[in-house]
């Protein structure tokens, strides 16, 4: 739908004006000083609030990467949450995930694993969004550098409220080893237009990780997780449910209390194809996910059109 | 049926609201009630959320 923002302000001021008008004759009062009507300006950052479930992720997994054989690499967390006037309210930390690409100096996260879990968590909440970016540093740099503001400030520019906060993790470090005495986090907003990172207050208030029930099956995410994305756009309803150590994905079908239920277990794809109360395993013989929908998906529909058919006849005999 | 004057702060919400409507497809609400109006929503889009993930950059 193309709305042209000026007429419709007219529109505004003009139905204001009347319901001012009107206001004024019914209650015979003075009006009301006027209202600036300047759409409201999104809020500046000025806290990050940490739930005390993704505080505890933070750390736990900053101490479990330093003595992990990748412990000398930098590692990283996207926080989602939600925004409430000036503070982001972190209630998920979602991990940087065992592909990301990372080394002493840098490190990319493993962003398609994360876009799926995002939509996981967000069937419950779609205020959940996200709000920043936390990474560590070799010894004690707990700064951003300035390799962090070129992409940073970049990428603040193109988000709904042009900022978010950005975390810095640091270990004390013993020689060449990290040492997860001493991990401490330091907190930044930038937002768009900034030259430089503003110090952020932080505190930490009782709540979960959101984000810790997936933990369990992030391998499973980063296996299956360009196929699942597709999938996601691919169908209108498409539901993720946690079931056995694996995840159910369910696609609703055209007909009524049909669908198709795919498990992700172990390295495992099971399908099922639910025909009312019915549960019916399906075997497409095909180790390609996306590809097996589509076969599964092809035979249903020859089955449909033959049933078509078969009541076709009857009604023409 | 009743017709009430609004106030001046719901006015200012429910022009905020259309406005954010208009520019960045926030939803209006309204108390299924009696379809008054409640606010407006802070929902983000899928689409939004995924695109600020996948363009998150390398850090270093």
């Amino acid at each position: 739908m193309n709305i042209r923002l000026p007429k419709l302000y007219d529109w505004l001021n003009r139905l204001d004006a009347w319901w001012r008008r009107d206001t004024i004759v019914a209650a015979k009062v003075p009006a009301p000083a006027p209202v600036p009507v300047a759409p409201s300006a999104p809020c500046r950052l000025e806290r990050v609030v940490l739930s005390a479930g993704v505080a505890s992720t933070l750390f736990d997994d900053y101490a479990a990467h330093c003595v992990s054989p990748r412990g000398s690499e930098e590692i990283g967390w996207i926080l989602m949450g939600v925004r409430q006037d000036g503070e982001a309210i972190a209630l998920a930390a979602l991990p940087a995930g065992a592909g990301r690409d990372a080394s002493q100096v840098h490190v990319r996260f493993n962003a398609d694993a994360q876009a799926v879990a995002s939509r996981i968590l967000r069937q419950k909440d779609k205020r959940l969004q996200i709000l920043g970016v936390v990474h560590t540093h070799p010894g004690d740099m707990c700064q951003p550098s300035s390799g962090d503001f070129t992409g940073d400030s970049a990428w603040v520019a193109k988000l709904r409220h042009g900022d978010a906060v950005f975390g810095i993790g640091t270990a004390g470090w013993n020689g060449q080893v990290p040492s997860c005495g001493a991990l401490r986090f330091f907190w930044y907003a930038l937002g768009a237009g900034d030259t430089v990172y503003r110090p952020l207050p932080a505190r930490v208030e009782a709540g979960p990780d959101l984000a810790a029930p997936l933990r369990p099956i992030w391998p499973i995410l980063e296996a299956n997780a360009v196929e699942l994305e597709s999938l996601c756009r691919l169908f209108a309803r498409v539901q993720f449910d946690r079931a056995e150590e694996g995840l159910v994905i369910r696609i609703a079908l055209a007909r009524p209390q049909n669908g198709l239920r795919v498990l992700l277990k172990g390295g495992e794809a099971r399908y099922y194809w639910e025909r009312g109360g019915e549960l019916i395993a399906v075997d497409p013989r095909e180790p390609q996910l996306e590809r097996a929908v589509f076969l599964i998906l092809a035979e249903l529909a020859k089955e449909q059109a033959s049933e078509f058919r078969e009541v076709h006849a009857l009604v023409e005999s | 049926m009743d017709f009430r004057t609004v106030t001046t702060e719901e006015r200012q919400k429910l022009i905020n609201a259309l406005r954010g409507n208009a520019e960045n497809n926030l939803a209006i609400l309204m108390d299924r009630r009696d379809t008054s109006f409640v606010g407006s929503s802070e929902e983000v889009s899928d689409d939004e959320v995924i695109s600020a993930i996948q363009s998150v950059p390398c850090h270093y």
